[in-house]
């Protein structure tokens, strides 16, 4: 059985990237960290296709909604429509506070919807805390492939 | 003392007077029999129906009837007999009345059954409302107009606000972390918060600027003029020196070029904006080379920008003319420029378009409508 946390951030820019990269680092919450720029390559990435076949299956999603080529909703909605990876969890970390998008993401069970702040206090403990939630305490359950 | 003839007199100078009120009368009146022959008109409905005076007098109603309602107009009438009270004709349905020469026009009629001598006529008031329904098509297009702006507007607003957020954001988590990075004396990290920093307020002052670009071009008035566009591809490919520096940029103008009427200023921003797109991602192909061309059609110019680089997915091609939709966050931009591309063709009434496949390179096309002499003028663009 495996015991790392395993994040994959989706996020283009460079700076919240590494934002959210040092909070995960400094609250010692993610063991492992891979990042891709843009919507396509999250589902080459969760799909182990064009160049990622042999990525591990992440613990948690860190998706930003705003990516280039395919959006966070759309990435998100094929996710969950496949039964490979509907189970993952993903949580939608994004400047958007629309009503629209927070209620289209929930359409898509997202596991949760949080607004990035401005704030850098605010930042760094929404990162600890979602990464302890859902990295920590909340694991994702173990399908039947991994529990030998 | 009353003589015989008195009533009688008096019965005819009211006839008289009922005659000359509906004379008169500024609406269109008919009155017809119970078998539907016209036995009086006035002026006005003669002239609406382009009818010499006298005309229609003992013709039948059906000669004011559009030929493919006359089988049901009798049907209609016997039902009116049966029941003859005032009312509106043709409830719910859209009603045509027939001119002398054939064409045709929306009216609304009212009935009156009127009793004279024991027999039962109608009186028809017949209400032209061509000018009425164009009016009302004419707010309903606005309305549509009002609610798309309304919609683009708050589309606009969500993603400037979004977008805006976003180096805000940056700027204030590395804030906090050049605090801590100076209390633990890091200085590398110190320097790479710092450059942070300065990165992300420089990109809010480069989305600042090219949103009040892209807002300009809402407002100010197109001014078009005879333009020759193989001049504006030199300019642009000018204006690229600085992008160009030291590569090597082979560029080509194939064939002829017609002059179109266009804002000069304004398109040759279209061109630039293309052409320093086309160089920012294309310009690592093998051979990397612009090549410019002019095709006239029907109603239409269309004048492509076509480069050998990467290609762009069709999936993308729409997606690539919203406001800050990049492809590829490593080159430099904020993901207006094609928005502004595709704005100001619409303010000249054309289009932009884009015809690309994964490898293929890219090719913009820029379509303007032909405004021939008997049409309208050049369009001064629907502004925003």
């Amino acid at each position: 059985m495996k015991d790392l946390t395993h994040f994959l951030l989706v996020e283009d820019d460079d700076g919240h990237a590494k934002i959210i990269q040092r909070n995960l680092e400094k609250f010692r919450i993610a063991n492992h960290l891979d990042r891709v720029k843009d919507g396509e390559d999250a589902l080459n990435y969760l799909f182990r296709r064009n160049g990622y076949e042999n990525k591990p299956s992440p613990d948690v999603i860190l998706l930003d909604l705003k990516l280039p080529k395919l959006d966070g909703h759309e990435v998100l909605a094929q996710v969950r429509s496949n039964p490979e990876t509907r189970d993952l969890i993903v949580v939608m970390l994004t400047t958007s506070d629309n009503e629209r998008d927070k209620a289209q993401a929930y359409e898509h069970n997202v596991n949760s919807y949080v607004v990035k702040p401005v704030d850098f206090e605010q930042f760094q403990n929404l990162v600890r805390d979602t990464g302890l939630y859902w990295g920590i305490w909340n694991k994702s359950p173990i399908r039947g492939d991994e529990v030998e | 003392m009353r003589t015989f003839s008195e009533p009688l007199k008096e019965l005819e100078s009211a006839e008289e007077a009922y005659r000359q009120a509906f004379e008169a009368s500024p609406t269109a009146q008919v009155m017809v029999d119970v078998d539907g022959k016209i036995v009086m008109i006035n002026s006005e409905a003669e002239r609406l129906f382009l009818y010499e005076r006298g005309a229609l007098a003992g013709k039948s109603i059906d000669t004011l009837i559009p030929n493919r309602y006359r089988e049901k107009h009798p049907e209609y009438r016997a039902n009116f007999h049966q029941d003859p009270t005032a009312r509106k004709m043709g409830a719910g349905r859209d009603l045509h009345a027939l001119r002398s020469d054939g064409s045709e026009f929306p009216v609304e009629i009212g009935l009156t059954p009127i009793q004279l001598q024991g027999q039962t006529y109608v009186l028809s008031v017949i209400i032209d409302i061509t000018e009425r329904l164009k009016t009302q098509n004419d707010l309903e297009t606005l309305n549509t107009a009002l609610r798309k702006k309304s919609s683009e507007m708050e589309q606009f607003v969500y993603t400037v606000s979004h977008d805006l957020r976003s180096p805000l954001v940056t700027s204030m988590s590395f804030i906090g972390f050049l605090k801590e990075d100076i209390e633990g004396r890091d200085w590398d990290k110190t320097h790479e918060s710092v450059l942070e920093i300065e990165k992300s307020i420089k990109r809010m002052s480069l989305l600042i600027d090219d949103l009040l670009q892209l807002s300009r071009i809402g407002h100010i008035e197109i001014k078009s003029c005879l333009t020759d566009v193989k001049t504006q591809i030199m300019k642009a490919i000018d204006n690229a020196a600085t992008l160009i520096g030291d590569r090597t940029l082979d560029f080509e103008i194939q064939g002829d070029f017609i002059p179109v009427y266009v804002d000069e200023s304004k398109f040759l921003q279209v061109i630039d904006n293309l052409v320093s797109n086309a160089i920012k991602y294309a310009w690592k192909a093998k051979d990397f080379k612009i090549t410019f061309s002019c095709e006239q059609f029907e109603n239409e110019i269309c004048f492509q920008i076509q480069d050998n680089g990467p290609g762009i997915s069709e999936e993308y091609h729409k997606k690539i003319f919203g406001l800050f939709q990049r492809l590829d966050q490593s080159k430099e931009g904020t993901g207006v420029g094609l928005t502004i591309v595709s704005k100001v063709m619409q303010l000249h009434g054309g289009r932009a378009e884009i015809k690309s496949r994964m490898g293929e390179g890219a090719a913009f096309r820029l379509y303007l409508p032909i405004w021939r002499k008997n049409s309208s003028n050049p369009p001064t663009g629907d502004r925003a």
